[in-house]
């Protein structure tokens, strides 16, 4: 845990520019690996604390009482009931690495080239003409807005059909 | 009669900011197959701990003592490996704890996880599982067993949410049930329902019972034998008819009077003065001195749990009193 708190320390936009910078032509795959790899110190955080609310709810005690083995503790109790936070973690997280990948396209180190279209490089393409033609900005910026709602409202639904004491 | 469970001088202790407690100090217990025995004590008076301490689920800040012998059956529990004591844990000795309404896990239908606590230790398919564990929902006295195998524990009241965690504790047919205040947070007739089920199962089933509890109401007339805990040590013991008409220790008298009757002349109901000490407050000597009306100088040292010659033993100074 405390690597992961000091891996939270360092601006992500930083590491991910350092890699890019570094990495002569990242394609898109290994593009997705990266952001994935600097993209889950938070979550982890979160998951953690939610396991240690979770490990000390008597059911746990209960199932332990019962025989139940480690890995089935971790599979059947523990997981499932953190996953709520998860869950709106992992959407949280879409609508922030799409905006993430657009930054940095922006930027113009994005792993994602043409012909390849990016959102986030349309935005970019469109910075010149901003003033005669602003659609070629507002355009993929409202698609972003919308993939991110849109991600973000699949979540909450998720999280509510999962829960039975809601359902 | 040989013991199926015996507990010989159990110590746990907490190495604390504030120094080592002791809340459980030299325990000795002895369960034969088929019998019940009442726990009986205050809050605090470790008897939850020394229930957690059979199975190994203390928390991990505690220690169990070097002398502390713990045996189920001839094995060592205490010393024995994680993954053998694994296999005690709910086919061999079982436990039911205090409160239902959080001891089913929220995101399961209630069938399913007593389904998981007999696939936990039986391997059988799934359907044959879910067929005994409807069953067992049908022994414990639930009606429409098929429709509250579905349902999820919040759609079930405290009463049916026990008979559900006593189901699953019944699931591999254990020898052994501790029941840690099993009915505390239920309604009174409720509880007696309760009680009744697990008289029955253990008739039926053969299983020797622990039940841990604070109310010495349910215990008259329900258990063979009750040990009296006070301050981390039973102070008294024997069989429940004896202790319930010669109570010898100024603890247990002190106990039972404060328990209203429905037999006999109404009389005023006596507290016990004060409250159990924390484990860093006990006095030395008998732990019960400071709320103990007829306290003499020989209760400056401790008592040891000695025979009083009708089948029953008291830790208590007061029976050599010249």
């Amino acid at each position: 845990m405390r690597t992961v708190d000091g891996a939270i320390a360092i601006p992500r936009l930083f590491i991910l520019l350092l890699i890019v910078a570094a990495w002569d032509s990242l394609t898109v795959v290994p593009f997705i690996l990266v952001i994935g790899a600097t993209g889950w110190f938070g979550t982890s955080r979160l998951v953690r604390a939610e396991v240690q609310r979770i490990k000390s709810e008597p059911f746990v005690l209960a199932a332990r009482a019962l025989g139940a083995t480690r890995r089935r503790l971790i599979l059947r109790h523990l997981l499932p009931n953190a996953a709520g936070p998860l869950l709106v973690a992992a959407t949280l997280a879409v609508g922030n690495v799409i905006l993430l990948e657009a930054g940095l396209s922006y930027l113009g180190v994005g792993g994602v080239r043409p012909p390849t279209p990016s959102w986030g490089s349309m935005i970019y393409e469109g910075k010149s003409v901003l003033v005669t033609a602003p659609w070629l900005s507002i355009f993929p910026g409202l698609a972003i807005l919308v993939t991110v709602l849109a991600v973000n409202l699949i979540g909450e639904a998720l999280r509510d059909r999962l829960d039975p004491r809601s359902a | 009669m040989t013991a199926l469970l015996t507990i010989r001088d159990l110590c746990v202790t907490f190495d604390g900011r504030a120094g080592k407690t002791t809340p459980v100090d030299g325990v000795s217990l002895d369960l034969s197959a088929g019998e019940s025995l009442a726990l009986v004590g205050e809050s605090g008076c470790g008897k939850s701990l020394t229930a957690l301490a059979i199975l190994r689920l203390l928390p991990h800040t505690a220690t169990v003592g070097q002398g502390s012998v713990i045996r189920y059956d001839g094995r060592d529990l205490i010393g024995m490996k994680d993954e053998t004591l694994r296999e005690v844990r709910g086919a061999e000795i079982a436990m039911v704890f205090q409160d239902p309404m959080t001891s089913l896990n929220p995101v399961y239908s209630a069938g399913s996880q007593i389904t998981e606590a007999i696939l936990a230790h039986d391997h059988m398919p799934t359907s044959q599982a879910r067929d005994r564990a409807m069953a067992l929902l049908e022994e414990v006295g639930i009606a429409d067993p098929a429709t509250r195998y579905r349902q999820y524990p919040h759609e079930l009241s405290g009463g049916m949410r026990q008979r559900v965690l006593i189901a699953a504790a019944l699931a591999c047919r254990p020898k052994v049930l501790i029941a840690d205040e099993p009915t505390t947070a239920l309604d009174v007739t409720v509880q007696a329902q309760i009680l009744e089920v697990l008289d029955r199962l253990r008739a039926s089933h053969d299983m020797a019972v622990l039940l841990i509890t604070h109310d010495l109401g349910i215990v008259a007339g329900r258990t063979d034998r009750v040990a009296v805990m006070y301050a981390g040590r039973i102070i008294e013991h024997g069989t429940t008819t004896t202790v319930f008409s010669r109570p010898t220790h100024p603890y247990t008298r002190a106990l039972l009077a404060s328990v209203p009757r429905i037999d006999g002349p109404v009389q005023r109901l006596s507290p016990i003065r004060g409250s159990v000490p924390t484990p860093d407050a006990w006095p030395s000597g008998c732990r019960f001195q400071p709320r103990c009306p007829y306290v003499f100088d020989r209760c400056a040292d401790y008592p040891p749990l000695r025979d009083t010659g009708d089948g029953h033993q008291a830790a208590c100074w007061l029976e050599e009193r010249p």
